[in-house]
């Protein structure tokens, strides 16, 4: 199972390119953290990985590859459902039975440190546990690949480092994952870093 | 699959679905299209009750002594005529003793011209008065009258109101006898108005040899509201008919829009596994529910207005009132699916972009 980058780049319609020659291999249980300036094409390159954007040049190659999870910068749940509903929600539709979704909802919870939100309301949980718990509902999905944008821009340094703290538990639990950042906590969070300054 | 009734459920209670506000969206916009169709249906039925109960649509044939009163009678047994009957002058008005407004014109009348009348009988067997000369002469019904030929029953009465209806019959009476005989006119009450009813009143007048050179004169009781009725036209082209499709419409906009908000949830809903086969089931039992219980409010106001407010041919107005209904239950359905078709998984990021 892995995503094989091939000497890809890309450029919006006449303007210049954003990154060129990029060439690598993503491999599974790695968490990597894709970093550059704002407006350096980490979205964009998210985008070409999930297969909604074609690249300019190169070409993506996926084995293994079946689902991919997204996870945004803005946390967007149901205002008024509990934490636990999101979680449990992705389980169900994968076929789980209610009582064992609803076991493996409350750990994925804990392992990203919700215990004590399981039962609040989306509306009620801080921007920090909001983060933690689309990524806990991504990775509920089960992705062969979690792709997941800049999850600690909207966040204070302190809020940020709850969500980086929970890095460790989506290298477990996902095959590969794909974070945008330019926090370096963050980054120091992740097993290995694609620097898109590199690739210009 | 029960997991999205249950996730139905929860968006209901939780208010997720927003269903305070498409039952109240859904409840105004269904009474008030049926409110406003009735309200005019209602007008044009009242024009056509005035028309008809005024003597428009009571049309005769005049022919002197030749009008056959057994034929004439006969006619009201067919389709759409309500009443039918002969009348006569009589040369000689009835003079009672008292004289407190001159003589009183009278007709002789075959059985069936008090249907035509709508008298009210007494069953005592008389003449009838018109209701002026019985508040005139202060005499009602089973009271007798004295005449200078004699003293005659008040067998009943008759309203003659100056409406446009032919005068001559204000101040009058009415004296009964068989129908067999011979009339000067045929009177014909009937609605809906029969597009032959001038061959009909012809049947009436006897043309020995058949003699169809017979003069023969055709009017209406009332002429002043016109030879036809022209409220069939108002009720076809009435703006309000194209209430169903008011509804239809806006029940199909509502539908999009309840779906539209919740893009952001239900695509990314989708996007975490959830098929949109599943989620268009979930919406379709979350907006049905809540029409359910829009449309029994609906229903019990419909019934009051129908009940109080219009008294009238009652299977008409729930009928208009039901298709008003069903056209805004299935739009809000249809808009439904039309909404939940354009939310997609992968449009998830260009609904973020546009925030
Ligand atoms: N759909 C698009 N069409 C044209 N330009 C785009 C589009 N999406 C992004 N861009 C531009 O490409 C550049 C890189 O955007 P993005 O990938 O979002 O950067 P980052 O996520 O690193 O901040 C920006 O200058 C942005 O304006
Ligand atoms: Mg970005």
């Amino acid at each position: 199972m892995q995503v094989k980058l091939d000497n890809i780049g890309h450029s919006f319609s006449g303007q210049p390119f954003l990154f060129r020659h990029l060439s690598l291999t993503l491999e599974p249980h790695r968490v990597y953290a894709l970093v550059g300036p704002s407006g350096s094409g980490k979205s964009t390159l998210l985008s070409i990985l999930t297969g909604w954007l074609d690249p300019t040049e190169g070409a993506v190659e996926y084995e293994g590859i079946n689902r991919v999870g997204w996870v945004f910068q803005n946390p967007h749940g149901v205002a008024h459902r509990s934490a636990i509903d999101h979680v449990v929600l992705p389980l169900l539709a994968r076929g789980l039975f209610r009582s064992d979704a609803v076991h493996r909802a409350k750990q994925l919870l804990n392992d990203f440190g919700l215990s004590s939100a399981t039962y609040r309301e989306f509306c009620e949980l801080s921007g920090g546990e909001a983060q933690r718990l689309m990524l806990a509902r991504g990775i509920a999905a089960r992705p062969h690949l979690l792709l997941v944008d800049e999850p600690t821009a909207q966040l204070d340094i302190q809020t940020a480092q709850t969500v980086d703290a929970c890095l460790g538990a989506l290298i477990q639990r996902t095959t590969i994952v794909v974070i945008a950042t330019h926090a370096t906590s963050t980054r120091e969070a992740c097993s290995d870093i694609i620097n898109l300054e590199k690739y210009t | 699959m029960s997991w999205v009734a249950l996730e139905a459920k929860e968006n209901l209670v939780s208010g997720t679905s927003k269903p305070l506000h498409l039952v109240m969206m859904f409840v105004a916009f269904t009474v008030i299209a049926t409110i406003v169709d009735l309200m005019i249906v209602q007008d044009i039925t009242n024009e056509a009750y005035k028309y008809r109960d005024s003597g428009a649509s009571t049309f005769t044939v005049t022919s002197p002594g030749r009008v056959n009163g057994e034929v004439c009678d006969q006619l009201s047994k067919l389709p759409s005529i309500i009443a039918s009957g002969a009348i006569r002058i009589e040369e000689e008005p009835l003079e009672t003793i008292v004289l407190p407004r001159g003589p009183i014109a009278s007709y002789v009348v075959s059985e069936g011209a008090l249907g035509v009348f709508d008298v009210e009988d007494s069953g005592q067997v008389g003449l009838f008065l018109s209701s002026t000369v019985a508040s005139t002469l202060g005499v009602s019904s089973g009271y007798p009258l004295l005449l200078k030929t004699g003293t005659a029953q008040v067998q009943g009465t008759y309203h003659w109101p100056s409406d446009g209806r032919r005068p001559g019959f204000d101040y009058a009476a009415l004296i009964p006898i068989p129908s067999q005989s011979l009339f000067d006119e045929c009177w014909v009450k009937a609605w809906p108005i029969p597009e032959n009813i001038q061959i009909l009143l012809r049947l009436t007048v006897n043309a020995p040899n058949g003699d169809m050179q017979i003069k023969t004169d055709y009017s209406q009781v009332n002429t002043t509201l016109g030879t036809q009725f022209t409220g069939y036209t108002k009720l076809h082209q009435r703006v309000t008919q194209h209430a169903p499709s008011f509804t239809l419409i806006l029940g199909i906009i509502n539908g999009i829009v309840l779906v539209w908000a919740r893009r952001l949830e239900l695509a990314s809903v989708q996007h975490v596994g959830v098929s949109w086969p599943a989620q268009l089931w979930q919406l379709i039992i979350e907006h049905g529910i809540c029409l359910l219980v829009g449309s029994s409010i609906v229903l019990a106001i419909d019934a009051v207005v129908i009940n109080h407010l219009l008294p009238m041919d009652m299977d008409t107005l729930w009928e208009i009132a039901a298709r008003v209904l069903l056209c805004g239950f299935f739009g809000v359905l249809l808009g439904t699916v039309i909404g939940s078709h354009r939310i997609k998984a992968n449009n998830l990021s260009r609904y973020f972009k546009a925030r």
